[in-house]
């Protein structure tokens, strides 16, 4: 006789650092989700650009001196400064300044999307030699300290982290399984829905019409950054977004616009989809170091899967 | 585990052989491997069949290399006995939706019961090879989307 197993998935979604939150339990309860949505908020008070009283706010409002801050802070500039020379400087958590020079300084909902920022020919240029000292965290002491002449920008790193997260302290909770998507960064652990794994839809803008792609996987994570959302125009009419080249400091420039990677946890991923734009030289040795696949996009709507891509499956509009 | 400690008659190159396998394969290899064992003419198939329903079979490759049984220390050609395959399992998924309200944490919660998408377990493993490479399986329900930031 066929038996049949009847499993629960309960999910909430809001919005939250800047951008729309989804959380999803397998078999677990629903204050698991209250409990989800007050660590987000946690993170959001501690890691926002854009709330003068946040941890990182406050490291940034005193470069060149060590200022306190938790080990959950500590935990995640770590990752930040290890991503660093993993990329080869392709990803910077120090570009803050340079995004507030960009124009992308406060919540995106409130920039001024027909010209913000300084004008075209006071962005980018060398950083003064000071401004080559690292970030740097102590843990005897736990604080942090930032070079004078910048300023942190844990945006899309923080988000990946605190899905990485939030999957395995709800998992440490009871359920089953767990799936935690902030704003396209998406961790996801523990038992799936569907025997193959998690199932996530990605969402491509400029690919070719009624054409989409999934990443199905048991435990990992999945970014997708691109150079559609979040896009202003300066004092001189020029586009902008919020994806910096560390080395010219201004947004990324050439022919990709969307980059969705598969990699061991969502931050990982969302510091590959980064590089994929700032070195996509070296994208490809990058991805396959660490064992991720990855999907690029052109604004022609031209799609590529590189590296390690058995967590892709074409969904709809294949022939 | 054998009913009762050690496997009977076991010769050392089998015990030797069922050794390895219990290292490379952990405890549910091991499960299995025993399943297929005869003790005083009685086939411990409970075990393996305990194994199965967990939706984890040994793979086949290993399944293969396996004895199918063994009398008196000896592989005999032809199996003298056949598993039933395990029972096909349906998973229905109750997705539901829930209204967490933000901080403080004891505001309401109220849950929706909207959707009950079905998701079936694979059919049972044929115990011969696929015959040709199959395409990929077509990707299940998407639960979230990986929308560019």
């Amino acid at each position: 006789m066929p038996s049949v197993e009847v499993l629960d998935l309960a999910g909430c979604s809001f919005r939250a650092m800047g951008t729309d939150v989804e959380v999803l339990v397998l078999e677990g309860d629903d204050e698991d989700l209250h409990w989800a949505r007050a660590q987000i908020e946690r993170a959001e008070a501690r890691w926002s650009r854009f709330r003068p009283s946040s941890e990182l706010e406050q490291v940034n409002a005193q470069p060149g001196r060590w200022t306190s801050v938790s080990s959950d802070t500590l935990d995640l500039l770590e990752v930040a400064i290890a991503a660093g020379p993993q990329t080869a400087g392709a990803f910077d958590p120090l570009v803050g300044g340079d995004l507030v020079r960009a124009g992308y300084d406060r919540s995106f909902d409130a920039v001024d999307r027909r010209g913000a920022g300084v004008p075209t020919a006071a962005l980018g240029g060398h950083r003064p030699p000071e401004v080559h000292l690292p970030l740097e965290v102590d843990r005897s002491t736990a604080s942090a300290r930032i070079p004078v002449g910048t300023r942190l920008d844990l945006g899309g790193i923080a988000k990946g982290w605190t899905a990485d997260l939030l999957v395995g302290g709800l998992l440490a909770r009871g359920a089953q399984g767990a799936c935690v998507n902030l704003g396209g960064d998406v961790a996801v652990g523990g038992r799936a829905p569907h025997p193959d794994g998690w199932s996530i839809e990605i969402e491509h803008e400029a690919a070719a019409p009624g054409r989409t792609r999934a990443a199905v996987l048991h435990q990992g994570g999945v970014a997708t950054s691109t150079t559609l959302r979040r896009t202003w125009r300066g004092p001189d009419g020029d586009v902008r977004h919020h994806l910096l080249d560390p080395r010219t400091r201004r947004s990324c420039e050439g022919a990709l616009v969307e980059a969705t990677v598969v990699a061991r946890s969502a931050a990982e991923a969302e510091v590959l989809a980064k590089v994929a734009f700032a070195d996509p030289a070296g994208f490809v040795a990058r991805l396959q170091a660490s064992g991720a696949g990855a999907v690029l996009t052109t604004g022609a709507g031209a799609t590529t899967e590189v590296g390690d891509v058995r967590h892709l499956r074409r969904v709809h509009g294949w022939a | 585990m054998t009913e009762g400690g050690q496997p009977a008659r076991l010769d050392p190159a089998l015990a030797e052989r069922a050794a390895a396998r219990r290292a490379s394969a952990g405890k549910r290899g091991h499960a299995a491997a025993a399943s297929r064992l005869f003790v005083g003419g009685v086939a411990l198939a409970g075990t393996f069949q305990m194994v199965a329903a967990m939706g984890e079979p040994v793979p086949a490759a290993e399944e293969a290399a396996l004895p199918t049984a063994v009398v008196n220390g000896t592989v005999p050609v032809v199996p003298t006995t056949v598993t039933p395959p395990p029972a096909p399992r349906t998973i229905v998924v109750v997705r539901r939706h829930v209204v967490v309200a933000g901080s403080p944490a004891a505001g309401s919660v109220t849950s929706t019961r909207s959707a009950a998408p079905l998701a079936s377990s694979p059919a049972p493993r044929a115990s011969a090879p696929a015959p040709a490479p199959a395409p990929p399986p077509p990707a299940p329900a998407p639960v979230t989307k990986s929308q560019g930031s």
